[in-house]
C-alpha cells in the first residue's frame, strides 16, 4: 500500500516536472513545442527546411532536388528560405516537436524538443510508423528498397518474375543467414521488411546514407539495402563495383514531411506541387538532379504529372 | 633599147610572182602552224578539263571517305565508351533490368542523344538516330534525331554484317539510309551492335553539291551486293537516256546522250571513282562545254582546214588581182613607150617631110628656074637663028 503512494507521488512528481518543463520552453521560446502554420510562417517571413545531406536530394553544397523545390515553394509563399539541417534521427522531432521511436509500422513518443523546421524534404520515404506522427504531401519521387551487393559477392542477381511480390521472396532467400548493413531510422531499415528473421547478421550503418555503397566496396558488408535513387547513383559513381541483386520492398513514394499541426501549409504545398509540375518547373528540378529517374520510372512521372 | 625595157619588166614580174608564191607557201605553213597549234591547245585543253573534273572527283571522293572515317571514329569512342562498358559489365554481373541494369542503358542513351546533338556541318546534323542492339537483336537503346525515327520499323539484322571488329559502312537495301555499325565485344566475345544513321541529305549538300557547279551532278552509289544503286538520288534532271550505274567503270570516262523533260537532247560524261574504306563510289555526270559541248579534235582539223582554205583563196584571190594589175600596168608602160617611140618617129618623118618638101620646093624652083634659062636659051637661039 505504501508502496503503491510512493509510485503515485513519484507519478505526479513527474508528471508537474514535464508540465513544469513544458511550460518554461514555452515561455521561453513561444511556438516552439507546437509546428507552424501557413498564417504563422507567412506573418514570420521565413520558410524552414529541415534535410539531411542525402544522394542528389540535398548534396551539402547548398543544392540539391529538395533544396531548389523548397526554395521555389518559399517563393510561392512570399517568404524567405531557411535550410536547417539535421540528422535521421532528429528530423521528426524538429519537425513536431516530439521525439519518438519506431516500433514496426507504430511508435513510441519519447519525449519534446523545440521545433526547428516547418517543412522535412530529404528524400524521405512515406512509411507506417512516419504517417503516425507526420503529415505527408502528394508523393514527389518514387522509390523502392534493392538489396545490393559488392560485385565480387557470390551472391547472384535474381532474374525478374514481372511480380514484385515473387521477387521480393527470391531476394530474401540470398539474404538468409548473410551478413547485411541497414541503417536505423531511415527506410532502410532491415525490421521494416521483416529481415530480422531471415538473418540475425544484421549490423545498423552508423555513417551517412551517402556512404553505404562505398561502404560495402571496402568490405564492410556483402550485402546492403539501398533506396532507388541512392543505388542509382552509386551505379552510375561505383561502375562495375556493385551489383543490384533484387527489391526488397514493394515500390514506394518519397514526399515531403509537414507536422500534423500544419494542414494548411501542407494543402498549400500541395497545390504548388500541382502548379509545378503543371508549369514544368518541378520536372525541370527531377531532371536536373535525377535525369535517369523518368526514364526509369516512366509510369510515376506520367500518372504523376 | 626596147627589148631590153621588156626583159627588165618581165624579170621584176617574175620576181614579184616569185616572193608572192612564197608569201602563199609562208602563208600556208603558218596557218598549217595555227591549225596544228590549235587542235593540239583544244585536245591539250580537253583533256586538262577531264583531269580537271578526275582530281575534283577525286577531291570529293577523298572528302566522303574523310567523312566516313570520321564517322567510324565516332562509333568506335562510342563503342569504347565507359557507358557502353559499363552496361556490359552489370549484365555480366547477373543484373536485370528490371533491378538495375536499365539504369545503365540510361547514360548510353544521353551518349549517344549528346553526339546527335553536336555533330553537324554548318547547322545539319550529321546523325538522325544511333541504336544500341543486343546479341539476339533485341533493342536496347534507340537514340533518334525525331520521335518519329523511333517508330521506323528496322531490318538492321538483315543488312549488316556479323561480329565485325572493325566499323563499317553500309547503306540500306533501297539506297535511301547511310548506316555505320561496330559490334561490340565483352571479353573477347560479341555482346551486341551499335549502328548509328547518317544524314544522307547533309553529306550531298556539304560534300557532294558545290557552288557555282550547275554543269555537274555528284551522287554517292553503292557498290554493295544489291547492285549498284545511288544513294538518297534526287530525282534525275533527265527523263531517259541515264546509264545504269553499274555499267559505268571505275576511273574511265563513258559519254552519252539524255534527253531531258523538255525533250532536247544534252551531252553528258560520267565519271566513276571509289570511296576507299567504304563500298560507295562516287559518280560525277558533267556537262560542261569545254568538255562536251565542244567538236571533237577531228571536228576541229576539218573545221580548221575549211578556214584555211578560205583563207587561202583570199589570199589566191588576191594574188591574182594583184598579178593582174601588174600585167596592166606592164602593158600600159609598153603603151607609153611604144607612143613614145612613134610620136618620134613622126616627129622623124614629119621633120623628112619638111626636107622633102624643102627639096622638092627647091627642086621646083630650080627645075623653074632650068625651064625659064632653057626657054631664054631657046628664045635666044630661035632668035639667034
Amino acid at each position: 500500500m505504501k508502496g503503491k503512494r510512493v509510485y503515485t507521488r513519484n507519478l505526479c512528481v513527474k508528471t508537474i516536472v514535464l508540465l513544469s518543463m513544458a511550460v518554461m520552453a514555452l515561455a521561453l521560446f513561444p511556438g516552439t513545442l507546437l509546428g507552424r502554420d501557413l498564417d504563422a510562417v507567412k506573418q514570420d517571413g521565413v520558410l524552414r527546411h529541415l534535410g539531411i545531406p542525402y544522394a542528389n536530394f540535398i548534396t551539402g553544397s547548398g543544392d540539391g532536388m529538395d533544396v531548389e523545390l523548397m526554395k521555389l515553394f518559399a517563393k510561392h509563399l512570399g517568404v524567405k528560405y531557411e535550410f536547417v539541417k539535421t540528422d535521421w534521427s532528429e528530423i521528426f522531432g524538429d519537425l513536431t516537436g516530439k521525439t519518438v521511436k519506431p516500433k514496426g509500422d507504430d511508435i513510441e513518443i519519447t519525449g519534446s524538443v523545440p521545433v526547428k523546421g516547418d517543412v522535412a524534404a530529404s528524400g524521405i520515404t512515406v512509411l507506417p510508423w512516419r504517417q503516425k506522427i507526420v503529415d505527408f504531401s502528394l508523393p514527389t519521387f518514387p522509390n523502392q528498397v534493392w538489396l545490393v551487393a559488392r560485385a565480387d559477392s557470390p551472391v547472384k542477381p535474381i532474374k525478374s518474375s514481372n511480380n514484385i511480390s515473387r521477387d521480393i521472396a527470391a531476394v530474401k532467400k540470398f539474404i538468409a543467414g548473410q551478413p547485411l548493413l541497414g541503417k536505423a531510422s531511415t527506410c532502410l531499415e532491415p525490421s521494416l521488411y521483416g529481415l530480422e528473421k531471415i538473418t540475425d547478421r544484421i549490423s545498423l550503418f552508423e555513417g551517412s546514407l551517402n556512404e553505404m555503397a562505398p561502404a560495402i566496396i571496402n568490405g564492410k558488408s556483402d550485402l546492403t539495402l539501398l533506396d532507388v535513387p541512392d543505388a542509382l547513383v552509386a551505379l552510375q559513381k561505383w561502375p562495375g563495383k556493385i551489383k543490384i541483386i533484387g527489391p526488397v520492398s514493394e515500390m514506394q513514394d518519397m514526399a515531403v514531411a509537414f507536422s500534423q499541426d500544419s494542414p494548411e501549409l501542407r494543402k498549400e504545398f500541395n497545390k504548388f506541387l500541382n502548379k509545378s509540375k503543371k508549369d514544368g518547373s518541378y520536372f525541370r528540378i527531377v531532371k536536373k538532379y535525377y535525369h535517369f529517374v523518368p526514364n526509369y520510372y516512366p509510369e510515376f512521372f506520367r500518372k504523376k504529372s | 633599147m626596147q627589148n631590153a625595157n621588156n626583159g627588165q619588166i618581165k624579170w621584176h614580174a617574175k620576181k614579184r610572182n616569185l616572193a608572192v608564191f612564197l608569201a602563199g607557201i609562208m602563208l600556208i605553213a603558218y596557218v598549217s602552224f595555227l591549225l596544228v597549234t590549235n587542235y593540239l591547245s583544244a585536245a591539250n585543253l580537253q583533256r586538262t578539263l577531264l583531269e580537271q573534273l578526275k582530281r575534283d572527283t577525286e577531291w570529293h571522293a577523298t572528302a566522303v571517305a574523310y567523312f566516313f572515317s570520321e564517322r567510324k571514329d565516332d562509333l568506335v569512342n562510342l563503342a569504347l565508351s565507359r557507358e557502353v562498358s559499363v552496361f556490359f559489365e552489370n549484365k555480366a554481373l547477373g543484373m536485370s533490368m528490371e533491378y538495375g541494369l536499365r539504369q545503365s542503358l540510361i547514360p548510353i542513351s544521353d551518349r549517344f542523344q549528346d553526339l546527335i546533338r553536336r555533330k553537324k556541318i554548318g547547322e545539319d546534323a550529321i546523325y538522325s538516330r544511333i541504336v544500341l542492339i543486343e546479341k539476339g537483336g533485341s533493342l536496347l537503346v534507340d537514340a533518334a534525331a525525331s520521335r518519329s525515327l523511333i517508330k521506323m520499323r528496322d531490318e538492321w539484322s538483315k543488312h549488316l554484317p556479323q561480329d565485325h571488329e572493325e566499323a563499317v559502312v553500309a547503306s540500306s537495301i533501297d539506297g535511301r539510309e547511310l548506316r555505320i555499325s561496330i559490334s561490340y565485344f565483352h571479353k573477347e566475345k560479341y555482346a551486341g551492335r551499335i549502328i548509328a544513321w547518317v544524314e544522307p541529305e547533309t553529306l550531298y549538300k556539304h560534300l557532294l553539291m558545290e557552288e557555282g557547279t550547275a554543269n555537274r551532278m555528284t551522287f554517292l552509289v553503292t557498290d554493295e551486293k544489291s547492285g549498284s544503286l545511288p544513294v538518297f538520288m534526287q530525282p534525275p534532271p533527265f527523263a531517259s537516256g541515264f546509264p545504269d550505274f553499274g555499267k559505268i567503270e571505275i576511273g574511265r570516262p563513258l559519254e552519252f546522250e539524255a534527253n531531258n523533260y523538255q525533250g532536247s537532247n544534252r551531252k553528258l560524261i560520267a565519271l566513276r571513282l571509289p570511296v576507299q574504306g567504304t563500298p560507295f563510289s562516287l559518280v560525277v555526270f558533267a556537262s560542261d562545254p569545254e568538255i562536251i559541248g565542244r567538236p571533237n579534235p577531228w571536228q576541229l582539223v576539218t573545221r580548221m582546214a575549211l578556214l584555211a582554205l578560205f583563207v587561202i583563196g583570199i589570199v589566191v584571190f588576191i594574188i591574182a588581182l594583184s598579178m593582174k594589175r601588174l600585167i596592166l600596168q606592164t602593158q600600159l608602160h609598153e603603151a607609153m613607150l611604144r607612143e613614145a617611140e612613134l610620136q618620134k618617129k613622126r616627129q622623124e618623118l614629119e621633120a623628112e617631110i619638111a626636107e622633102r618638101r624643102r627639096v622638092e620646093t627647091a627642086l621646083q624652083d630650080t627645075e623653074k628656074n632650068c625651064r625659064r634659062s632653057s626657054t631664054s636659051c631657046r628664045t635666044r637661039l630661035l632668035q639667034s637663028i
